[in-house]
């Protein structure tokens, strides 16, 4: 007989005074059989006991004192000490097991490859309740004790269902075999998972299948190209880098690549991105809530998890292109443990342009004179990746990324004379050969390189760990040489050579920690923190200059110039998924940094939020509440983002950048297969950076302080999209109606303007069909209402200013006016891009033909425009000067995947 | 060499494969035309004004505003009315003047307006001080050969605030005929000596044909609070012969008479928009116009104020003989 302790004596007295008027009771039980305590409970009380008959089979017999206590405190008493819940409904008292707490814990991974998987969702359709996997396909999930059906589900994957019996914590390994019969993926309340799921406002996931089956540029996917067709994100310039994300600047993007912020996300300047999609995994965008792991810009995050490799057997991809060839393979160095991943891409356009350049520009007179310019380009860039798994689910990771952009231009000119005869008589040779050569030579370069070790450790069922530590550097370099010669056929007589090189960049030395605990049931916390040292170069350069005359140097000028700064970045953040009810989430967080610059250290506290009401399986609303904070600047020219732009850090002049944004969002499944979203949003940003007029940033970083004003700008629109994610047709189609504008002393007297990407309206219509196995064709239309240029549309006369000679007076025909910044409406962009795939099933693998087609029907979308005058039936007229990059680009690809 | 030198040849290779330039009529809206006022104040000096108006592309050759009226205020009061002055053949803007004469602290409001223009103002306050400088001179060079004269400029600021500043530097140079002295000439060439103030925001790239800073603007945020001091050079002699052609005989000499040694502390305004006419000059923009400065509301230009502080050197007189070497 066990006895049970009682101290009914004392909460009888304590609850007396609370519970007021309630009833109360005396009972005395000395070893009574747990009927016989029922019983007199019931005759006291006068209601009546529910319960299975095995629940109280092995109860132990009763002992205690109730002097005047209340029925609950008899019943906690007596059952719930003993592990038995009950319910009062009624006359009646329900009692059941009292379920413990479980966690079920493990990876889900792919069955053929056992890479992880991100972003699975584990989910429990009795309690309703699930999580998905985290980076490294680690997933915790607290449930009852009981018999327990979970299912495992992931988009492109057949979902795993299984039953078993929660008795204590338990590991479960899944594996995921994967499927291309999308008609097999099973709505599933919250758990769906779909072509493109929006699981916060303003956070978008989407597998890479979609990128690579999307038309392309020059038949390279792209997955920023693919950030492009959402709503609320608009491009720079045609072809050029950055992206605007609802109504913010180009460098307010968080580019990470396994966690690693990418500061050039672009080669050729935004024609292809960094991120090469045979080696992505998974992408994470956030455009409207930001979780507080997420720092530092204040527009998006765009998170890009790369793959670890097949553990199982070699695989690779080869690809061969127009203008562009990549390979990777990938597979095992140890069975089932140790994985490689490699990747490389190369463009080839070097190999013919320099001819075709020169055959284009090549002038001659015939007498000795020619003048021609050629040039190439080049990018090549190398993912490697080696992963090391453990027992325990843990795991090791080394990974590299080496990008580099190269870019050259030369212009040669040569003239030779043939003076003579001199006069009769003379005693001189009587034909004088001169040769005057000059060769200017324009070197650029950029890339970034990336290296970082992760490991990643399952502390306990509950408590995962990430570490990180990272190396990471940025570089442009401009090289230019001229050099100059003049001789005869027997001698130099004078050459002149002029050397300038201008470096600049950032490295950034991080390590980082972040830990996922599911703390219960309803709380799974995220928290952690980040050092990041930065060293900014945002200028060295060295200038040299060399006279020869015969044999005598001269050596004319030498300049060296270094600009260093360094900063330190301290980061720490906590965050909670709560779990209100089966309907409502709430996910607060908060986001602490110390940034410590050359002159100034700064402080802030960002705030995160975000909440999600489940009204229907089919509806749900959300809403999320953001701040954030940048505290380095990408110093970009007159709107145009280039390789060369400098990034610095604030300073006590130049404070950090804040951004709040509040928005909104409707999510509406009317049928499986088909969602439909409308968010609505209104961001601030406070304390952005402009050129001031009159001034421009050159790569001269000295006094670049001086070169910019200080003020704030403002966004707010309203998205819709309809997406159909199954079935052998799939796509979307959205519309964004948006405002952006910007306000800054110094700037339109300080007034406020539009802001460059202040276009009004976008649709993006994106449509993949897949007719067979072999064969699928995807379209995307693309149309933006005209962004916003500078351009002037009145000029007026140059003024006499003292102290110039009027020889030196610049024969410039006037200053062009600008009337505001960003006064004119550029003409409205608009593309059709196609493509069609047809595969080829080998004994070895698939083989697969694509054929795509860039700007279908050769839109000349603006590049920039500028006003000028013309005579036009002999009358001259005000004209306006459009520049376009891409006409229709057609490009094929052959790729073989074995 | 600057930036768009830089970039265009880069862009060039890049649009030539698949680039276009499309050219089309303007037919949308174009601004109304304004009134371009240029005015610098200097105290004690009769307020003149240089008043022209813009033009559309569409016209080679600015016309002038017609029916263009004015009035300068000083200190919130009526102080004159701006009225035209004859205007020679090659100006491009009428001058127009007023009988005021601001005084070192006085507010000074320009308006003018003309027919079919809005109204166009601006407004200045005329510092209460100068800056005190102090020159040095240095003459270096070898007999017949070309001389210069260095000077050590010495600029005492003691102020705690942003200023403005331009060096210039006048020659007046005459030709000796017979002992006679004819055609005096002034120009404005000297040599910044690679100072860094003077020289640009930028030494280390190739600048092969533009000078860097040519209206040699400089602030004084390196020496805020201090003073500062400079080293320029200009020609002091030029001992080039030249024979009349009539009578191959006579030999001439052009002889430098004066140094005026000017620095001019101008508005920040100033400051700007000369910076930012260099950069136009410079073709600094390359997708997009330079946005050139200006204060005019209304209209466009500069109404800003300009204290000179010179020092004037007189060169010794030199005579020639006939081997064409000085004396």
């Amino acid at each position: 007989m066990t006895k049970i302790l009682f101290t009914g004596l004392l909460l009888a007295w304590l609850a007396g005074a609370a519970t007021g008027q309630e009833r109360l009771y005396d009972f005395s039980f000395a070893g009574e059989p747990v009927e016989r305590v029922i019983a007199a409970i019931e005759r006291a009380s006068g209601t009546r006991f529910a319960y299975p008959s095995s629940l109280l089979a092995r109860f132990p017999a009763v002992t205690g004192e109730f002097a005047r206590a209340t029925l609950r405190q008899v019943l906690d008493a007596v059952f719930v000490a003993r592990g038995i819940t009950y319910k009062l409904q009624g006359d009646y008292i329900i009692l059941g097991k009292q379920r413990r707490p479980v966690t079920v814990s493990g990876t889900v991974k792919d069955a053929e490859s056992r890479e992880t998987l991100i972003g699975a969702t584990v989910y429990n359709p009795a309690s309703r309740r699930g999580t998905a996997t985290n980076e490294h396909g680690f997933y915790s999930l607290s449930l009852e004790e009981e018999e327990a059906r979970l299912v495992i589900s992931f988009v492109g994957y057949a979902p795993f269902d299984l039953t078993l019996a929660l008795t204590r914590d338990t590991v479960i390994a899944v594996e995921l075999q994967p499927s291309i019969q999308l008609e097999e993926v099973t709505v599933i309340g919250e758990s769906l998972s779909a072509w493109i799921r929006n699981v916060q406002p303003g956070q978008v996931q989407f597998p890479v299948k979609v990128v690579n089956n999307l038309p392309s540029l020059l038949s390279e996917s792209d997955v920023l190209k693919t950030l492009q067709l959402l709503p609320g994100v608009k491009t720079g310039n045609e072809g050029l880098a950055g992206l605007h994300v609802r109504g913010g600047n180009a460098d307010e993007n968080l580019y990470l690549m396994d966690g690693i912020p990418v500061y050039n996300p672009s080669h050729l300047m935004g024609f292809f991105s960094t991120f090469n999609s045979n080696v992505i995994k998974r992408v994470d965008f956030y455009k409207g809530t930001f979780p507080a792991r997420y720092g530092g810009r204040l527009s998006s995050v765009v998170d890009v998890r790369l793959k670890e490799g097949n553990m199982q057997e070699v695989h690779g991809n080869l690809s061969v292109g127009l203008l562009a060839s990549k390979f990777d393979l990938e597979g095992p160095l140890e069975r089932g443990k140790t994985s490689f991943q490699l990747s490389a891409r190369r463009t080839y356009m070097d190999l013919f342009l320099p001819s075709l350049l020169r055959s284009v520009t090549r002038e001659t007179d015939g007498h000795g004179w020619e003048n021609y310019s050629t040039g190439r380009y080049h990018f090549t860039d190398l993912n490697a990746k080696i992963t090391r798994k453990f027992r325990g689910n843990d795991q090791l990771s080394l990974s590299v990324y080496w990008g580099k952009d190269y870019m050259n231009y030369i212009n040669r000119s040569r003239i030779e004379n043939t003076l003579g005869p001199v006069e009769e008589g003379s005693d001189v040779s009587t034909t004088y050969t001169h040769l005057s050569t000059e060769e200017r030579n324009w070197k650029w370069g950029w890339g970034n390189f990336i290296t970082l070790l992760e490991y990643g450790s399952r502390v306990t069922e509950r408590l995962y760990g990430r570490y990180l530590l990272a190396y990471n550097r940025y570089v442009s370099t401009i090289n230019v040489k001229i050099d100059s010669t003049l001789s005869t056929r027997r001698e130099q007589l004078l050459s002149n050579y002029t050397r300038s090189l201008y470096h600049s960049g950032i490295e950034d030395v991080i390590a980082k920690v972040d830990f996922e605990y599911n703390l219960s049931a309803r709380h799974t916390a995220r928290f952690g923190g980040e050092v990041i040292y930065h060293t900014f170069t945002p200028e060295v350069s060295n200038f040299t200059h060399l006279s020869t005359a015969g044999e005598i140097d001269t050596l004319g000028q030498e300049v060296e110039m270094k600009n260093r700064a360094r900063g330190g970045e301290l980061s720490l953040f906590a965050e909670d998924e709560i779990v209100l009810n089966h309907r409502t989430r709430l996910h607060p967080g908060v986001r602490l940094t110390l940034f410590r610059a050359v002159d100034a250290t700064y402080f802030s506290a960002e705030p995160r939020l975000s909440f999600h009401y489940a009204a229907s399986d089919r509806l749900s609303l959300k809403a999320s509440y953001s701040a954030m904070s940048q505290y380095i600047h990408l110093l970009a020219f007159g709107g145009v983002s280039l390789p060369s732009d400098l990034w610095v850090p604030v300073t006590r002049r130049i404070p950090p950048m804040r951004s709040r944004q509040v928005a909104l969002g409707i999510y509406y499944r009317p049928h499986p297969g088909w969602e439909f979203t409308a968010e609505t949003y209104y961001k601030t940003m406070k304390k952005q950076i402009e050129c001031i007029d009159g001034a421009t940033i050159l790569p001269a970083y000295r006094a670049w302080e001086e070169n910019v004003t200080v003020g704030e700008g403002r966004a707010r629109g309203v998205e819709l999209q309809l997406q159909r994610q199954q079935g052998r047709t799939t796509g979307w189609v959205n519309y964004t109606l948006a405002w952006a504008d910007r306000r800054f002393p110094g700037i339109n007297r300080g007034k406020r303007f539009p802001a460059r990407n202040d276009s009004r309206h976008g649709v993006n219509v994106v449509v993949m069909h897949r007719f067979s196995e072999a064969f699928d064709a995807s379209a995307a239309w693309v149309y933006n209402s005209g962004a916003r240029a500078t351009i002037a549309l009145e000029m007026y006369d140059m003024p006499k200013i003292e102290g110039v000679n009027d020889s030196d007076a610049p024969s410039s025909p006037g200053i062009p006016h600008v009337e505001y910044r960003n006064n004119y409406q550029l003409p409205d962009y608009h593309r059709l891009d196609a493509s069609v795939n047809y595969h080829r099933q080998k004994r070895w693998g698939t083989a697969t033909w694509s054929v795509s087609v860039y700007n279908l029907y050769s839109r000349k979308n603006p590049f920039f425009v500028y006003m000028d005058g013309e005579v036009r039936d002999g009358t001259r007229k005000s004209v306006l000067r459009q520049a376009s990059l891409f006409p229709v680009i057609p490009s094929f690809a052959y790729s073989i995947t074995f | 060499m600057n930036r768009a030198t830089r970039i265009l040849p880069l862009l060039l290779a890049a649009t030539l494969l698949a680039g276009c330039e499309q050219v089309s009529e303007y037919t949308g809206e174009l601004p109304d035309l304004k009134l371009v006022l240029y005015s610098f104040v200097r105290p004690d000096s009769m307020v003149r004004v240089d008043v022209h108006q813009t033009r559309y592309f569409s016209n080679n050759s600015s016309e002038l505003p017609r029916e263009v009226t004015g009035e300068v205020h000083v200190n919130g009061q009526l102080a004159g009315t701006l009225y035209p002055t004859p205007r020679s053949p090659w100006e491009l803007a009428v001058q127009h003047v007023a009988d005021v004469y601001p005084r070192p602290g006085d507010r000074v409001r320009v308006t003018a307006r003309a027919e079919g223009m809005p109204e166009a103002s601006a407004e200045v306050t005329v510092p209460a001080d100068t800056v005190p400088i102090r020159v040095d001179t240095t003459l270096l060079g070898n007999p017949g050969k070309l001389e210069r004269v260095h000077y050590t400029l010495h600029i005492n600021d003691t102020a705690r605030e942003r200023h403005y500043y331009r060096l210039i530097v006048e020659t007046e140079t005459y030709e000796v005929v017979d002992g006679e002295r004819y055609n005096s000439t002034r120009h404005y060439a000297f040599s910044p000596e690679n100072d860094p103030l003077l020289v640009g925001s930028n030494n280390t790239w190739i600048n092969e044909d533009v000078v860097p800073n040519r209206y040699h603007i400089f602030t004084n945020e390196t020496f805020e609070g201090t003073g500062y001091t400079m080293r320029v050079s200009a020609g002091a002699r030029n001992t080039t012969r030249f024979e009349y052609a009539h009578d191959g005989q006579t030999i001439g000499q052009r002889n430098v008479m004066k140094h005026h040694v000017t620095v001019v502390r101008i508005d920040e305004d100033t400051y700007l928009h000369l910076k930012s006419l260099m950069l136009l000059e410079m073709g600094e923009g390359v997708m997009e116009p330079v946005q050139v400065h200006a204060n005019v509301h209304g209209g466009v230009g500069i109404i800003g104020y300009a204290v000179y502080s010179t020092v004037t050197f007189e060169m010794p007189e030199v005579h020639v003989q006939e081997s064409g070497y000085i004396n």
